[in-house]
């Protein structure tokens, strides 16, 4: 899967997780806008990885996509998503959709099993 | 405990180094207006209140808040209410429903921030690798999450019911 991950989530240990599950993972923009990302993705053809939902999920209502996944807070440290759950549900996704998740929004979350 | 203006006032003329006294200048422009008297009472009640604590068997000492055990004490002192609540490597933003404030120059909100180091079981170090900031940027973020707590759960909230419109049904698949 080609992955766009927003600023907020992109850490070392993220990107370096779902490179080594074979994923192409983009470099995030540093300082830029939610749209700017969010169009920068699209042009890469890139799927968007984020925590952001709110905002990311507005900017997927403007048009076609390569696909959008979020991840959201559960408010509970021992349920809350880290970097390897983060990286096996995105596994659990391109092995699900393994023709791609274009124009589709999921939650990681629902991932977990 | 705080600067009080008293009905009668007297002059009260001391000897000192012109370092001190430059020192007392600076001090009353910097906290109190320029208003050397209020500078002067209020350094003497700072000290009577660290001279009462130790008569109380206390010990006074700076740290931050968050290493004490729940029992301390803290003086209030006129004027100083505000210094330290300036963020040196978080700003506001206009963003259209958050209000939390952000890592200067990067696209990362500080509660995410330092929610991200809690569920990872990181210290500010290793967040500040991850993310490629200083030490002392995830250390002010962390303080931060700390004092607006609820605006940051607040805000948590309104990604996690958007988020959640999302939930595949996967059952059949587990």
């Amino acid at each position: 899967m080609r992955i766009y991950v927003d600023e907020d989530t992109a850490s070392d240990q993220l990107i370096g997780r779902l490179r080594s599950a074979g994923h192409e993972v983009l470099e995030p923009l540093r300082g830029t806008s939610d749209a700017r990302c969010w169009h920068h993705a699209q042009a890469e053809s890139a799927v968007v990885l984020t925590t952001n939902a709110r905002d990311f999920v507005a900017l997927a209502g403007t048009g076609a996509h390569h696909g959008f996944l979020l991840v959201y807070r559960e408010n509970d440290p021992t349920r809350d998503m880290t970097a390897r759950a983060i990286a096996v549900a995105v596994d659990r996704v391109a092995e699900t959709y393994p023709g791609g998740i274009s124009n589709q929004i999921f939650t990681l979350n629902g991932f977990r099993w | 405990m705080s600067a009080t203006p008293h009905k009668s006032r007297h002059r009260l003329y001391a000897d000192v180094p012109e370092s001190t006294e430059a020192q007392v200048r600076q001090t009353a422009r910097t906290f109190y207006r320029g208003v050397v008297s209020d500078a002067v009472t209020t350094a003497l009640e700072t000290f009577h209140w660290v001279v009462d604590a130790r008569m109380r068997g206390k010990r006074v000492i700076a740290t931050d808040a968050d290493m004490l055990p729940g029992t301390y004490e803290e003086p209030v002192i006129a004027g100083l209410e505000r210094v330290g609540q300036q963020w040196t490597w978080l700003v506001s933003r206009d963003h259209p429903w958050r209000r939390q404030l952000w890592i200067k120059g990067r696209n990362i909100a500080a509660g995410d921030l330092a929610h991200t180091a809690t569920i990872e079981g990181w210290t500010a170090e290793d967040a500040a690798r991850e993310f490629d900031l200083p030490v002392e940027a995830v250390l002010e973020a962390q303080r931060y999450a700390e004092v607006a707590r609820e605006l940051i759960a607040a805000e948590e909230a309104e990604n996690r019911i958007v988020a959640q419109r999302y939930e595949p049904d996967l059952a059949h698949l587990r």
